[in-house]
């Protein structure tokens, strides 16, 4: 075969999976342009879609055909075996099934946030991603499964180049549903109202749309899409939860490219993506670095982040009409004024009672005890236990300090990073070459660990110079992708991946805990301290607002920057312990789905709040490691509980759990009392207002009683 | 410069979004300690215009010198450091910050900007640091309690009521001590007992601080009384200029702002 006819090969299977990508793309821009929602859990949905699809057709010889029902943190559960059904009826099962949980997380989830800001949004889709996966994994197996084509088996050739019936059907299903949809949106009267509501959604709203129904049927659209995406790549990628949940990193690529509007474009980047991808992996780059670099099973995860981040901050306005990348300033979690008046209502019915300062009296007590409790078992249970429970309670010190990092960045700078776990890799990797290569000491190699960290660091801060919210976190994520996808893969690094544990020797656990431990203690008092200073609250003044920082004279840039490489160093050392304690680096631990884990975590516990975020770095990471049992791998109920938390918490009071618990132990002011009875007078008044308003209108509207 | 140069000029400063020309070259000059007013329908660049000042539109052509230093050569942020301070027409503030938090922040401008020393210098909790801190802290009592905020200082800016934002951005404003004030309708959005306070309240301000100020007002009775000269603005230039009696009997102010039966007697 000639050079060309091969590339023309791999281009023809690049299309397919690139329609593929464009399909997910769709999706996901029907969901924005309808209800302004980056939905991060798309391909998500389309992973259930999937599983639910190969687990009833008849046509597959799955190694796990069952479903798994379990109680959580037990173990114990039943093997549901769904029968087999055809085809179509597996499809149609499929669709309903996920349009129905389209509807539901649209009901459940994005209606109570309707008003809420982007990053709101991003954040409960995040937590939907997180769950979801959870969610898959155990109810349909962590296993990775082969699964056959929809389509019969058989190949069409033209010349050279052939046709698999796999890529032609893929690209026809495909092509007729994006042109299905763009005649939707001309034609009928839903696909106008949707338009409608994107262009301005109050003009809309006085039109008689109805933002619900607009809102309820893109998501259940797009979740039937994601679920036919799902159905359509599982052949070529396996069927697995967590290889096709990271498949949004290039639906959103497509839709990026597509400036989440036109369908057309989505479509074309989306096909565009996928032979850009596939010919880099498979062209002749010059063997070495070249190589290394550009071709190979890195390609992908490098393009896609070249391509997001350049398409950001080049901003073609060919592409960006009428979308302002930047048009979110406000990026940190408010409170919300249900909080405050939860929070209110349950201290004024506890001094009713008599009882707030006893609360408060035994707070104070409390949390002495709390603290003393915290370091008995943090210095005591290491020693008398046995090594496993230092190992465990090691991997909770590294999740704190990987808490640690994230408040530094989202919780004070604002900057809503989903990349956390990319830089605890680069920590864990510097060790290992600084360890292995160049025979670092190891109080040397945690430090170099945490310095090289930095640049990566700052790296990724420039993009956040000139993009805020949505666009910013998108940018993290191709990011976050290009870790474990492309920059841990290369040869050169996975050759070097042996971490020589040095002066811990082989009586590792232990030295490696207390280091990691004290560490941790040192670096929370830093950010205490940082906190309480000119650095941090300038951070602070950055995420609330970014004109009244500047009037001030603060220089948005070298704060930033500033902030990224704090986070940066942190999440180094936090890498480096998990390279001692793993030895081997795996890129694998870093995987996007972490990182977005380590975000909710800190979300959960208040992303501001200090030790909150400690104590839910550790639990969250400790949890799973004791709730792992050897015949069920790691149970997933951690992870899906984790989700819905965050879920819960950014709807009801975003400023996170732990907040929303200090501010009602907060010290009593006499000034409370006064404000409570106000607001009680308010109530009345308001009552009586709208009592008097509803009188007047039956009276005197016409025709009335 | 020459010593008779105004304090703060702006020249020929020009601004267009496409074809539309929002400043057409406007020119104004303010001595030092002076209350310059400057009115105008809406739509006339006003707050454009004090946008240019303080660096949120950089695509402005022109010329703006402060104290002999040009404004539009520098970035926004620095230009607090040279001595320049403004409010917002719609104030925020820092939403999750308290009152006292935010006043800090203003202070900051008392120590040098060396943001990575500065991390070190705070992490470490250095001598240096705490010093800083201590003087900012008990600078920061000083302007709570000379805008009678100490009730405010510790809630957070976005629970408070908008007049009181008001006058918390005010003290952050005057924390900052700039040489040069842009107020951007103080009055606007706070009560009328609390307007009639402000008047007052600016010249006091002047004394103490030695400070200029740029008014941007809707609220007649306040900017006749405060200011010492008036520049009226319309389409994006001066239309007038002079002490605000004159500007009262200007025919081409009244046309085009005041309104044929504004009444001269309120001012005065």
């Amino acid at each position: 075969m000639s050079d060309l006819g091969f590339y023309l090969n791999v281009a023809v299977t690049g299309l397919s999976v690139g329609a593929v990508y464009a399909l997910f793309g769709i999706g996901i821009t029907l969901i924005y342009k309808a209800t302004r929602v980056p939905n991060f859990a798309h391909a998500a949905i389309g992973t259930v879609g999937a599983y639910v699809f190969f687990k009833l057709w008849d046509q597959t010889n799955l190694q796990e055909p069952w479903i798994n029902l379990r109680i959580p943190f037990t173990g114990l559960g039943w093997k549901v075996d769904p029968p087999g059904v055809p085809l179509v009826v597996a499809l149609v099962v499929a669709l309903v099934a996920v349009g129905a949980l389209g509807l539901l997380v649209e009901r459940v989830v994005m209606r109570p946030l309707a008003s809420a800001p982007t990053l709101n949004l991003i954040i409960a889709t995040v937590a939907l991603f997180s769950l979801l996966v959870g969610l898959s994994g155990d109810l349909f197996g962590q296993r990775f499964e082969a699964v056959p084509s929809v389509f019969p088996q058989g190949i069409r050739s033209i010349g050279e180049v052939n046709f698999s019936n796999d890529a032609l059907g893929t690209l026809v299903v495909t092509a007729v549903l994006a042109v299905g949809l763009a005649i939707f949106f001309k034609r009928a009267a839903l696909g106008v109202a949707i338009r409608a509501t994107a262009d301005s959604r109050e003009v809309a709203r006085l039109l008689g749309i109805s933002a619900d129904r607009v809102a309820g049927f893109s998501w259940a659209v797009g979740s039937m899409l994601a679920a036919v995406a799902g159905i359509l790549i599982s052949p070529n990628a396996g069927l697995t939860s967590f290889g096709l949940a990271n498949l949004i990193v290039f639906g959103f690529t497509a839709s990026l490219i597509g400036g989440f509007t036109s369908l057309v474009l989505t479509f074309a980047g989306g096909l565009l993506i996928g032979v850009v991808t596939n010919v880099a992996s498979a062209a002749p780059w010059p063997e070495g670095i070249a190589s290394d670099l550009l071709g190979g099973q890195g390609a992908p995860a490098l393009i896609t982040m070249l391509v997001v981040i350049g398409l950001l901050m080049a901003r073609p306005s060919f592409i960006f009409k009428g979308i302002r990348l930047d048009e979110d300033s406000g990026v940190s979690f408010a409170r919300t004024a249900t909080g405050i008046q939860q929070e209110d209502a349950i201290r004024r019915s506890l001094d009713r009672a008599g009882q707030l300062g006893l609360l408060l009296r035994d707070w104070q007590l409390g949390r002495w005890l709390l603290a003393g409790g915290a370091a008995i078992t943090l210095v005591v249970v290491p020693i008398i236990k046995t090594s496993y429970y230092s190992t465990v309670l090691t991997f909770g010190i590294i999740g704190s300090i990987t808490a640690l990092s994230v408040v530094v960045l989202t919780g004070w700078t604002g900057q809503i990073s989903l990349a956390p776990l990319t830089f605890v890799g680069i920590g864990a990797y510097a060790t290992a070459i600084a360890t292995s290569s160049w025979g670092f000491p190891v109080p040397l190699a945690v430090l170099f660990a945490g310095v090289a960290t930095v640049p990566f660091a700052l790296l990724l801060g420039i993009p956040a110079l000139r993009l805020r919210g949505f666009f910013f976190a998108l940018a993290t994520m191709a990011f976050a992708f290009a870790g474990p996808g492309w920059l841990f893969i290369q040869p050169s690094i996975v050759a070097r991946s042996q971490v020589d544990r040095g002066w811990f020797g082989t009586e590792f656990v232990q030295p490696i805990y207390f280091t990691a431990l004290s560490c941790a203690v040192l670096l929370f008092m830093a950010m205490r301290n940082l906190r309480d200073s000119r650095v941090g609250r300038t951070f602070f003044a950055l995420r609330d607002s970014h004109s009244t920082a500047q009037v001030m004279g603060i220089d948005p840039v070298r704060y930033k920057l500033l902030a990224f490489a704090t986070s940066g160093f942190i999440a180094g050392i936090a890498g480096s312990f998990t390279g001692f304690l793993n030895q081997d680096v795996e890129g694998s631990g870093f995987l996007l789905f972490f990182s977005l884990a380590a975000v909710l975590q800190t979300v959960v516990s208040g992303v501001g709040l200090l030790f909150g975020a400690v104590l839910t770095g550790f639990l969250f990471s400790v949890i799973p490691q004791l709730t792992a049992t050897p015949t069920s791998g790691v149970d997933q109920a951690p992870v899906i509980i984790g989700g819905w938390l965050a879920i819960v918490t950014i709807i009801q009071n975003p400023n996170g759990i732990g907040s929303f618990l200090l501010r009602l132990v907060r010290p009593f002011d006499p000034g409370e009392r006064v404000a409570w009875a106000s607001a009680e007078a308010d109530e009345v008044l308001v009552a009586d207002e709208d009592e008097a308003l509803f009188d007047e209108a039956l009276v005197g509207a016409p025709g009335g009683r | 410069m020459a010593a008779d140069a105004p304090f703060f000029s702006v020249r020929d400063v020009r601004l267009s979004f496409g074809a539309l020309n929002v400043l057409n070259g406007v020119d104004l000059d303010v001595n030092r300690g002076e209350i310059v007013g400057l009115i105008g329908p809406n739509g006339a660049g006003k707050t454009t215009l004090f946008d240019v000042i303080s660096g949120f539109r950089d695509q402005a052509r022109g010329h703006v010198l402060l104290d002999g230093v040009d404004l539009l050569e520098r970035k926004a942020w620095e230009r607090p450091w040279l001595g320049l301070g403004r409010t917002f027409q719609q104030v925020t503030l820092y939403p999750n910050l308290t009152i006292r938090d935010c006043i800090r922040l203003a202070l900051h401008r008392r120590a040098p900007d060396r943001p990575v020393r500065a991390m070190f210098a705070a992490v470490l909790r250095s001598w240096g640091s705490q010093q800083i801190e201590t003087e900012i802290a008990a600078k920061a009592d000083e302007v709570i309690e000379r805008l009678a905020l100490g009730d405010y200082a510790n809630k957070l800016a976005s629970d408070l009521s908008y007049g009181t934002l008001r006058m918390a951005e005010l003290a952050c404003v005057l924390a900052l001590e700039p040489s040069l004030v842009l107020l951007d309708e103080p009055s606007s959005g706070i009560a009328q007992r609390e307007t009639e306070a402000l008047g007052p309240l600016l010249l006091e301000l002047r004394e103490e601080l030695g400070a200029t100020f740029l008014l941007i007002e809707h609220d007649m009775p306040l900017i006749m009384s405060v200011s010492d000269r008036i520049y009226a603005l319309a389409n994006g230039g001066i239309l007038a200029s002079g002490p605000p009696s004159e500007i009262q009997r200007n025919e081409a102010v009244i046309e085009s702002y005041l309104g044929g039966t504004f009444d001269i007697e309120v001012a005065s």
